[in-house]
């Protein structure tokens, strides 16, 4: 500040430069100027001293300022005059569900904020932040009543939770605070690790005290289940994964399976502290259609929210294949179909199998037609697939191709017993190519294998990804010439050119023709993993499924996270109806690209989501994340440590510094900044009437 | 009053030669005088007089009789041969103005322009200088050469000094015994009333005087915006004036001033002309005309 009094030369200074530059004017005389007023004279040279001070004055006050001076207040007494802003950071993750030895830790956390609010003054205000997955504010500066109503309807997220971004939004909110508040901020949670992971990237001024209301035991043992897999992957069936987040060993858990809310199996478990174990679930063969999948576990902790998780099953109906097989009477394993009946249906009749993709049903050739005709208990057949045939029976092209014509698809294989011209004649509107003459590969050691094959195809889908099987290990040993008609596809090849996969449409169906036996008379495919993966992608080529319509996982959702549904290009628009776990419904409509924003699916369980004419078309899961189930806390020294306090240091931005108002402190530059701007409007009207 | 003369000082200013000067101003102006009421006026007489009883009827101008049927008889120089001096104020003072209406340059010029005419009407023009000293700069004579003579001088004339109308100037007055015309051409800024002491002393000396008092616009109209310092030619003392507060005061006091002056001449039967150096030397010169006729 002395240095800035040193400015008050510049006034003089301006005043004497001025006062040099008057024009000089030789005049004829001077004595008709030599006799003016004296009063004016005077009044002139009073107004020339007023200019001057009023010069000073203004350069003085813009130093004094500039310098803040500023008068110290007391503490206590400034503060008994100030009013609060409080603002409240209330955890609101799943882990506040907790229980401890003082009870649920949300509901502990409610009670301590009601108590604080209460012995607040009426010109005090309150602010909440709730934090969930992201920090939001359920209210701005308010009186504590109206806080205190938000509070009491408050109900935890089932989310994990960021008290890191929870400091930002309460300094935010506590950034316009003037010098007669003081500004407070109560973080009110159980401390959770996960929460306080960003705590140290929200930076809070100095003059914002922060108080910690800490809730819950400071350990809590807790298991719970972290991941829950119900179908088939990898060859493994359901599962589920089980933490341990104690300190001591678990050894009286009981893991229940429900199926639809049906117990269908226990288990005990026991468990190593720290440790987690992968469960496997007995789920029986499930009907076509959805159906919840719940593993709970039943045992003593602290948190029971993460103890249950539950998964969404569609179990696809499987397509209705029939099989003809010329020689029922013989022996299954010698049987035509043998192979691919083993195929279609591997796990049939197995105890602990969900229903697979096919349906097998066998018939003779003379029963074909009939049982073509006739439908299969209402469902109509997608495939059928017929082995090298020595007699076709009569007008079995026309049923066969009426079948194929209507929608159905039917899979042909060669063999020994196969007649090209009765091939030829009787299917002739169906084949996908002529049945040439057999053929014979040169010799045993040279057979012939397959070359090309065309994943784009859904009959070879299986095959697109590496290490999913050389199908150039296969050895075919006989095959017919084949001549593709027009129209025709070739799927796959013999290194040698000739088509091994044939197929072409008619009417509404497809024709596939496999040009080797459907046993192992002319290959030993059968004996290669790549048989089934075949066999299965070629039935569904042929009934025209999708690849993808097997038994699936419903989608799962992390509570607390934020999502959308699709529902594809179908649902473009249209209305749905979602049931939440509760039971409650709620009328939903997609938007133009098929999706339902944000549905609000926030409480866990399973959701299922029907179309307008109430057929379900989904279930969805929604889970505890699976981080909320690890109750460790952080000590409440640490998380103080943590916090990062603004210092009041030169490094303040220059907008706080020359405008903030600092802790305990009265400044009143801004009223001498105020005098100098006054007269500095005023210093013109004088300097303009002034002669100097 | 004839008015059909414009002598624009600007222009007058342009020319250098006072002797070219003077006659251009002349001739133009008498030539405007033509068809004026002042009938008789001419370069050759000195001057008409109405005939009496007893005058030679050779000098009887038949042509004027016939125009107006009066008689009038020419008067030759000889018979008129007035004195007529010329008093011209070279104090600094006068040498103030813008480049076309300075005083000193307008005096000179009006010096000039009188003894011009002063010699064609066959007077005997005089030429006093004073200023900061005073002296006889050229003795009255009848002569064609006095003008050049007369012009000579005013042109190495300079302005400067003060105003000093004391017993050197006094002396000079008194050495005018014969009755004639004092024409005296300054800005009157003396110190004191010496000024009017000099028309009082010429008076007394049986003098007709006219006095011509120049005045620059600006020291009328005080033109001059802001704040200035005024310094004073002759003094050299300096003033500090904030002129836009006084102008109005400033005009006032020039006109009492004039007033004043004007006031003393009507008092001492003195004919006053106050002359703006931006107008033209038509004024003066009828002015002075008027005067002549009446002596």
């Amino acid at each position: 500040m002395l240095a800035g009094m040193a400015a008050l030369a510049i006034p003089v200074l301006v005043h004497l430069l001025l006062k040099r530059k008057k024009k000089r004017v030789h005049f004829s005389t001077i004595r008709f100027f030599q006799l003016q007023d004296e009063q004016s004279s005077r009044r002139r040279k009073l107004r020339n001293w007023l200019l001057l001070a009023l010069r000073l004055m203004i350069v003085a006050l813009l130093v004094l300022a500039f310098a803040r001076p500023y008068l110290h207040q007391n503490a206590a007494a400034g503060s008994a005059q100030k009013q609060l802003r409080v603002v409240f950071v209330l955890d609101s993750s799943a882990s506040m569900l907790a229980t401890g030895t003082d009870g649920q830790r949300w509901t502990l956390a409610k009670e301590r904020i009601q108590k604080i609010i209460s012995g607040l003054n009426a010109d005090d205000t309150v602010a909440l932040v709730e934090c969930a997955t992201h920090a939001n504010v359920l209210s701005g500066f308010a009186p504590p009543a109206s806080v205190a109503q938000i509070l009491r309807e408050l109900s935890p997220s089932y989310g994990v939770s960021n008290l890191g971004e929870g400091l930002q939004q309460a300094v935010r909110l506590l950034s316009g605070s003037g010098q007669n508040s003081l500004a407070t901020i109560y973080v009110v949670s159980d401390l959770q690790k996960s929460a306080c992971r960003s705590i140290s990237a929200s930076p809070i001024p100095q003059d914002i005290e922060v108080k910690l209301l800490s809730v819950g035991d400071a350990a809590s043992p807790n298991l719970g289940i972290v991941q829950l897999d119900a179908e088939l992957r990898d060859g493994a069936g359901p599962r589920a994964l089980v933490a341990s987040f104690s300190d001591e060993d678990t050894t009286s858990a009981t893991l229940d399976v429900s199926v639809d809310d049906q117990r269908v199996s226990s288990q005990s478990l026991a468990i190593k502290a720290g440790a987690s174990t992968n469960v496997a679930l007995a789920v029986p063969p499930l009907k076509p259609g959805w159906h919840d999948v719940k593993a709970s576990l039943r045992v003593r902790d602290a948190l029971e929210s993460d103890n249950t998780r539950a998964a969404c099953l569609f179990v696809p109906e499987p397509a209705q294949v029939l099989v003809v097989e010329p020689r029922n009477s013989a022996p299954v394993y010698e049987q035509e179909s043998f192979f691919l009946s083993s195929a279609l249906d591997p796990t049939k009749d197995s105890t602990n199998s969900l229903p697979g993709a096919f349906n097998l049903t066998q018939v003779t050739p003379d029963e074909l037609s009939q049982k073509l005709a006739s439908a299969n208990n209402g469902s109509r057949w997608n495939v059928l697939m017929v082995p090298g045939l020595k007699d076709l029976p009569n007008g079995i092209g026309n049923t066969l191709s009426a079948f194929v014509v209507q929608g159905g698809g039917l899979v042909l294989f060669l063999g020994e017993d196969v007649s090209a011209n009765r091939y030829n004649g009787e299917l002739r509107d169906l084949l996908p190519a002529r049945v040439g003459e057999p053929d014979t590969c040169p010799g045993p050691g040279s057979p012939w294998r397959i070359a090309l094959y065309d994943t784009n195809s859904p009959a070879f889908a299986a095959f697109r990804l590496p290490n999913t099987g050389d199908l150039r290990i296969p050895q075919f040993g006989k095959r017919f010439g084949l001549e593709p008609v027009e129209g025709a596809t070739r799927l796959a090849f013999f290194d040698d050119g000739v088509p091994l996969v044939v197929t072409r449409s008619v009417g509404r169906g497809n024709v596939v023709l496999v040009n080797t036996s459907a046993n192992t008379a002319w290959n030993d495919w059968p004996k290669h993993k790549t048989f089934v993966p075949f066999i299965h992608g070629v039935t569904k080529f042929a009934a025209q499924t999708s690849a993808h319509d097997q038994l699936q996982e419903g989608d799962s959702f992390v509570a607390g996270e934020d999502f959308d549904v699709e529902t594809g290009a179908a649902g473009r628009l249209a209305q749905f109806t979602l049931r939440s776990p509760d039971g409650k419904e709620v009328r939903l409509t997609a938007d133009e690209q098929g999706r339902l924003r944000e549905p609000g699916m926030a409480m866990p369980g399973v959701y299922s989501l029907r179309n307008k004419s109430s057929h379900e078309i989904r279930r969805m899961a929604v889970n505890l994340p699976p981080q909320e189930s690890n109750l460790e806390t952080l000590r409440p020294a640490d998380f103080q440590q943590q916090l990062v306090r603004i210092q009041d240091n030169p490094k303040e931005t220059l907008a706080a510094g020359l405008f903030g108002a600092r802790h305990n402190q009265r400044e009143f530059w801004t009223v001498l900044l105020l005098a100098a701007l006054v007269l500095l409007l005023v210093e013109p009207f004088v300097a303009n009437r002034t002669s100097i | 009053m004839p008015g059909t003369l414009n002598i624009d000082p600007r222009t007058l200013a342009a020319i250098d030669d006072l002797s070219l000067l003077a006659r251009i101003v002349v001739e133009g102006f008498l030539s405007g005088l033509h068809r004026s009421p002042f009938l008789g006026y001419s370069t050759e007489f000195s001057a008409y007089r109405a005939y009496t009883q007893g005058d030679n009827l050779r000098y009887v101008d038949w042509k004027v009789w016939a125009r107006s049927d009066e008689f009038y008889v020419k008067q030759f120089e000889d018979d008129t041969n007035l004195r007529c001096q010329i008093f011209l104020d070279t104090s600094a003072s006068m040498d103030f103005g813008t480049a076309g209406a300075n005083k000193f340059h307008y005096g000179r010029v009006l010096a000039a322009v009188l003894a011009e005419v002063m010699v064609r009407q066959h007077d005997a023009p005089g030429l006093i200088l004073f200023g900061e000293n005073a002296r006889q700069a050229v003795p009255t004579h009848a002569s064609r050469h006095q003008a050049e003579e007369i012009f000579l001088l005013l042109a190495g004339a300079k302005a400067f000094g003060g105003t000093r109308v004391d017993q050197d100037l006094f002396r000079i007055v008194q050495t005018l015994t014969r009755r004639g015309l004092a024409v005296v051409i300054s800005d009157f800024f003396t110190a004191d009333e010496s000024a009017r002491e000099l028309l009082r002393q010429l008076q007394a000396q049986h003098q007709e005087i006219l006095v011509f008092h120049l005045l620059a616009p600006e020291e009328l109209d005080l033109p001059f915006e802001g704040e200035y310092i005024f310094e004073d030619l002759e003094s050299s003392e300096q003033i500090p004036v904030h002129t836009d507060d006084f102008r109005r005061e400033y005009q006032k006091r020039i006109k009492d001033f004039c007033d004043a002056l004007k006031r003393e001449c009507v008092g001492l039967e003195i004919d006053y002309q106050m002359l703006r150096t931006d107008a033209p030397l038509d004024v003066a010169l009828t002015e002075y005309l008027e005067r002549r006729a009446a002596v």
